[in-house]
């Protein structure tokens, strides 16, 4: 690209000059696009040539240097390969000119740092990104304590206010009875699953509420599980069950005691696992998804004498170094295309160990359990707190059957 | 043919056999939907309403040695 450069300008700026473009056509010019020569030959023509005062200065670059002249006045030929060839501008202004505009790609990662105020404790928190939601604001004193709470504004509780009569302070009956059942009763009902049930079955054009005159769960229940065995003959093994657990066989490997023999695979049957996927999104869904931590934080104690120092608390999973270093590659990570929303971490904390289900005879199961690590761990090792997830039970391998013993 | 020449090799045998299961199982535990959500997250619905997509990272994992 270069090298075309240069002869493009070089033939281009000799044909704009009149004289050099009439020797270009003379015979003896052996052809050489070098200004250099050109200039010695027009120093040994002696053709008289009107040329306007214009043209006479050639461009910069190919002003030929004062011809040397001997002591008779005859002009000295320089050898050809003494020719001086000149630097030339033109070709990276060219080569600029030619690049594509290439704009340069920078990415700003913004950091909006924010710390929060001491508490009573002297005890602050410091987000590397602003949080968007704070599970702790909504937390009371009775579940930060393992005992009940006696704040000092019980004593003065004013008498319950009086309220209008039911519908109150909803439109009508139908929404008063359904809001009364979801928040009285149990606490596993959510918001979706109340709003599939209005949408999904009051609402439908086929529910008659006559229909469920002498409805039992339980009775229900039982046709259902008639109806699958009638229809199916006996369960499929295959299939998951409501919480899709699925039963599946892994295949080991077992090295045999012979050279150059392929180890020989044996299948353990009854290893029951669900799917991680699942069990995150059916948990995302549950009331106790509210005390989950979305955005990691460093807890720091400032000492109250001396404030610059502050020493790092490590006391939960999402205040650890490897989540906040891990939240930070999230964010720099590339987006999904088109998608804007906020990134965060679903934290999973893995715990396995054997257990033995009775203290007489051999029963034991070998589960694997999973815990989030958003939820705080004063609520995450409450025993009823049921965070706790099983998501597998591993089988046991034994020579019991004898299928090790011997290669058949 | 025999796995075991010696009574000796049994529990060395039998080690090997609960890692290699270990092993297998946690192969079918982060299966394709797993890797993923683990890539590219997963779009839930937080209990503020807010739509967020959640990336699952594994933090700890305890467990006593599988051999034993």
């Amino acid at each position: 690209m270069v090298s075309a450069a240069v002869n493009l300008s070089s033939n281009g700026s000799s044909s704009s000059h009149p004289k050099l473009s009439h020797r270009n056509g003379s015979a003896r010019n052996r052809g050489g696009p070098l200004a250099n020569n050109d200039s010695i030959v027009v120093a040994q023509e002696r053709e008289p040539h009107i040329i306007p005062e214009s043209q006479l200065v050639p461009p910069e670059i190919h002003r030929p240097n004062p011809p040397m002249l001997t002591k008779s006045g005859r002009a000295v030929c320089v050898p050809s390969h003494f020719g001086d060839e000149l630097p030339i501008n033109t070709a990276p202004t060219l080569t600029l000119a030619l690049a594509p505009h290439v704009a340069r790609r920078v990415t700003l990662h913004v950091r909006d740092s924010f710390r929060s105020v001491v508490n009573l404790f002297n005890v602050l928190r410091e987000y590397h990104h602003r949080p968007s939601y704070d599970p702790d604001a909504h937390l009371k004193p009775e579940d930060l304590a393992n005992f009940t709470v006696h704040t000092p504004l019980d004593d003065f509780a004013p008498l319950p206010a009086f309220h209008p009569p039911p519908p109150w302070p909803f439109e009508n009956m139908t929404k008063y009875l359904l809001m009364n059942w979801f928040h009285t009763g149990g606490n596993q009902k959510s918001e979706g699953e109340v709003n599939r049930l209005v949408k999904e079955v009051i609402s439908a054009s086929d529910f008659i509420p006559g229909d469920l005159a002498g409805f039992t769960v339980r009775q229900e229940n039982k046709a259902l599980d008639n109806s699958t065995t009638n229809t199916e003959g006996q369960k499929d093994p295959s299939s998951s069950s409501s919480d899709n657990w699925q039963e599946l066989s892994v295949d080991i490997e077992v090295p045999v005691p012979v050279k150059n023999t392929p180890p020989r695979i044996f299948t353990v049957p009854g290893f029951h696992r669900r799917s991680i996927v699942s069990v995150i999104k059916a948990t995302w869904g549950l009331v106790s998804s509210s005390s989950f931590h979305l955005t990691p934080f460093k807890r720091y104690h400032v000492d109250p004498s001396n404030e610059q120092e502050q020493t790092r608390i490590y006391d939960e999973v999402y205040t650890s170094d490897a989540w906040i270093e891990a939240h930070d590659k999230l964010q720099k990570d590339p987006n999904e295309p088109d998608c804007k929303l906020e990134k965060v971490i679903a934290g999973l904390m893995f715990w396995s160990d054997s257990t033995h289900l009775t203290n007489f005879g051999t029963a034991s199961v070998w589960p694997l359990y999973m815990y989030f690590g958003n939820l705080s761990k004063y609520i995450r090792a409450r025993p009823n707190s049921g965070a706790c997830h099983h998501i597998a039970y591993i089988p046991y391998v034994s020579f019991a059957s004898k299928t090790l013993k011997t290669c058949h | 043919m025999s796995f075991l020449r010696y009574p000796s090799q049994r529990k060395p045998l039998l080690t090997h056999c609960k890692r290699e299961l270990l092993h297998q199982v946690w192969r079918l535990m982060l299966d394709d939907e797993f890797l993923d959500a683990y890539r590219h997250g997963i779009i839930l619905q937080c209990s503020d309403s807010i739509v967020r997509r959640v990336y699952p990272r594994i933090f700890t994992y305890s467990a006593d040695y599988p051999e034993k």
